[in-house]
């Protein structure tokens, strides 16, 4: 079959036809409107990861501002070598990481997913007041957040380390500073916190299904369980998705619970001892608080790392979709 | 005709810009200067934030030339991450001590060798002096101090049949408190060895004048056997230490306010929630080896440093300011009004200050003989702080007190390695 034009006579010719000057006229209006964007987005986001790529290659600190020296990889491969105090710390915040994201979004996701299915089919009542139940700890302040679940896993007194350890779980255990039992302490703050967030938003994707597919199942016969698996999880998928990431990028970046769990006024302790509770974006402030010879280089180098991680998590999430759909 | 003024419009900016590049220069003595300091937070507040607002007035009234003084608060951390981005420095800050190099190597540190005149200088502490006094110039003003202090609990120690008046003149007399406390079933101390370097510097600071700090060729000068008394002691101390109780944790505090805890080491910036709390407390000093030895733990110091700015009258004004605030008056009043502790040692010996509270007796007896924490001003180093990782595996078992000071000697170098000094 040949192509043929259906263009009316009064429909304006393509730009490419027009001559430079009338096409400019006619563009020009659109780059405008779009240029506050792109302004902004240079300076805001592109300007500064630019900027830290370029000092990742310098032996930028404190002191060396307007001596800068560009050492190539250096920085990078010391800070991968495991060799120095740097290295060893940034590997072992590494690992850390490597332990509490996955756990971290995996509990965080099936509580928040959890929770708004059973609010979901419960009468509709009851639906409003459990959101924002759920939500109140999302708005909390997070030092504040901090404080609350100290005192709760305090093993003297705390409400939660206490049964938790009639139960044999942590008896005597110093969750704050003991290793794997403090990244246990940064999951239950992170997913208390963050739960009500993702249940919102779990939620309100919820409400958005239409309720002629949940009248067709009760047709069939289907029960709530087959209405949930059948239905809602796969309808909900976008949203899903979408939680997923987020909270793979969000929890990647994990910073201020273990901070304010473990900062003083020495950088060095930082992490707790031997490292129980650091993480990448800790390190990077700890070389950019202790600022020796190109610890901000360091810095902008473990922050690039970091940023190469988070691409490809979410380069492999999108590759992942893509396979499934 | 648009080409002439736009080249003459240029030229004007240029010239401007050459004008605001050139060297040292003064304003007009008659403009009004607005100052600009940045202060810890605490110094805005309660008895210190008072303090600092009369000092304002006073200068204020004292120099016509002065429009403003604005106190901004901001920690350690704000501070040094503000300043290593070079723009919109204050005149003046106060900072710890520990940071003194990096401000050196980072800003333009003004000169207060002008302002330090032989009478004045001669009240603060030679140690204190001495550090801020490097190539020709003074860089700061030495301005507080701390001093780490033991808390008792003094219906714990009753109960235990210890006598506060007794004190702790030893580690070996500290350790046999310990055990009576452990014996009356309260709970002794916290853990010492699962936090930081806090508690055992305090303890490594008795053996201070066997301690051979320093660096050479980018290692450290301390050799191992120095310390390892200092870890045999903390070794001791921490078998009577509930090991799920930091010293920086609220509950801990909480056990100590609640006579369930006897003794508790803490800083000055402890006692007023004790104080407000109406347990019955004293605190003493960290204790010597031996009777009469040396006791004052590991000193904390902060400063106050001027900012260079090319303008000479507000390089006057910043450096009359900070002479004013390092006077000999104001760090009286400081110290009588807040408890805490200064530089000065006229300050510290006078008896009215001796006088006005425990703490402040504690503090200057502690000052004496205290260790400063790491060689302030000239090395970025850190150094204690590199117990915090082997003293932990001591706390737990993993190291031997000799094995915990080869590794603290290693995490030394390292952090030296890192500093690159």
């Amino acid at each position: 079959m040949g192509r043929t034009s259906h263009r009316s006579r009064n429909e304006p010719a393509p730009n490419r036809r027009l001559p430079l000057k009338t096409r400019i006229a006619r563009s020009l209006p659109i780059y405008i409107g779009l240029a506050p964007f792109f302004v902004l987005l240079i300076v805001f986001v592109g300007t500064p990861m630019v900027y830290g790529l370029a000092m990742s290659f310098t032996d930028w600190s404190v002191s060396s501002r307007s001596t800068l020296h560009f050492v190539g990889l250096e920085n990078y491969l010391y800070i991968l070598s495991g060799e120095g105090l740097g290295s060893t710390r940034f590997l072992k915040s590494l690992l850390n990481l490597a332990v509490y994201v996955p756990i971290t979004v995996a509990i965080g996701l099936g509580v928040s997913l959890g929770l708004a299915l059973i609010v979901h089919n419960l009468p509709r009542r009851f639906q409003s007041f459990l959101r924002s139940g759920f939500f109140v700890p999302t708005a909390i302040p997070l030092f504040l957040c901090v404080g609350i679940w100290l005192w709760l896993m305090d093993s003297e007194n705390g409400l939660v380390a206490s049964n938790l350890a009639k139960l044999g779980i942590g008896v005597d255990v110093n969750w704050v500073n003991t290793a794997g039992w403090a990244i246990a302490l940064i999951i239950f703050i992170d997913v208390w916190h963050s739960v009500g967030f993702n249940f919102v938003i779990f939620s309100t994707g919820m409400q958005e299904i239409s309720e002629d597919l949940y009248e067709a199942a009760d047709l069939d016969g289907a029960n709530v369980f087959q209405k949930m698996w059948n239905i809602t999880i796969p309808m909900m998928e976008p949203i899903i998705f979408f939680v997923i990431t987020y909270s793979l990028i969000s929890a990647l970046q994990v910073y201020d619970i273990p901070q304010i769990l473990t900062s003083g006024s020495d950088p060095n302790s930082v992490g707790g001892p031997n490292q129980v509770m650091l993480f990448p974006v800790m390190e990077m402030v700890r070389n950019v608080r202790i600022g020796g010879e190109a610890a901000l280089g360091r810095a902008a180098a473990e922050g690039v790392i970091l940023m190469v991680i988070i691409i490809a998590v979410t380069f492999i999430m999108f590759k992942l979709r893509r396979k499934k759909v | 005709m648009k080409k002439v003024l736009g080249a003459a419009a240029a030229l004007a900016i240029a010239a401007g810009l050459l004008t605001g590049c050139s060297s040292s220069e003064a304003s007009d003595p008659n403009k009004k200067q607005d100052l600009t300091l940045w202060v810890y937070s605490d110094f805005t507040q309660g008895e210190a934030g008072a303090v600092m607002n009369k000092v304002v007035d006073e200068f204020k009234k004292e120099h016509s030339n002065v429009g403003s003084v604005t106190l901004v608060p901001k920690n350690d951390a704000d501070l040094l991450s503000g300043l290593m981005s070079g723009v919109g420095l204050p005149d003046a800050f106060s900072a710890s001590a520990r940071d003194a190099k990096k401000y050196r190597d980072a800003v333009g540190l003004l000169n207060l060798k002008p302002a330090f005149d032989a009478d004045y200088a001669k009240g603060f502490y030679p140690k204190a002096l001495e550090t801020v006094s490097q190539d020709d110039g003074v860089w700061a003003v030495p301005f507080i101090s701390y001093t780490p202090v033991i808390y008792r609990n003094l219906t714990v120690l009753k109960n235990a049949g210890i006598d506060p008046a007794e004190g702790t003149p030893t580690q070996q007399a500290f350790l046999d408190q310990l055990a009576k406390v452990q014996a009356s079933g309260a709970t002794p101390t916290h853990s010492w060895t699962k936090d930081d370097y806090f508690g055992p510097g305090a303890i490594m600071a008795a053996d201070a004048d066997k301690i051979t700090e320093g660096a050479q060729d980018g290692k450290t000068t301390i050799r191992p056997e120095e310390l390892e008394r200092t870890f045999e002691v903390v070794q001791e101390i921490d078998k009577f230490g509930n090991q799920s109780m930091i010293y920086k944790a609220d509950s801990t505090m909480e056990a100590f306010k609640s006579n369930k805890l006897g003794y508790m080491i803490g800083g000055p910036w402890s006692e007023p929630a004790i104080k407000q709390s109406g347990v019955e407390y004293d605190f003493v000093l960290t204790p010597p080896h031996e009777v009469g030895g040396r006791t004052g733990g590991l000193q904390g110091w902060d400063f106050f440093y001027g900012v260079e700015s090319k303008d000479e009258t507000r390089n006057e004004l910043v450096a009359e300011l900070l002479k004013k605030l390092g006077s000999y008056d104001v760090q009286k009043e400081w110290t009588l009004k807040t408890g805490r502790p200064t530089l000065r040692q006229d300050v510290m010996d006078d008896p009215a200050v001796v006088g006005s509270s425990a703490m402040a007796k504690v503090s200057s007896e502690g000052l004496k003989g205290g260790m400063p924490q790491m060689d302030f001003m000239k090395s970025g180093v850190f150094w204690p702080t590199a117990m915090t990782d082997p003293v932990a595996k001591l706390g737990a078992g993993a190291l031997t007190p000799k094995q915990t000071a080869e590794e603290f000697v290693k995490g030394i170098n390292s952090l030296y390695a890192e500093a690159g000094e």
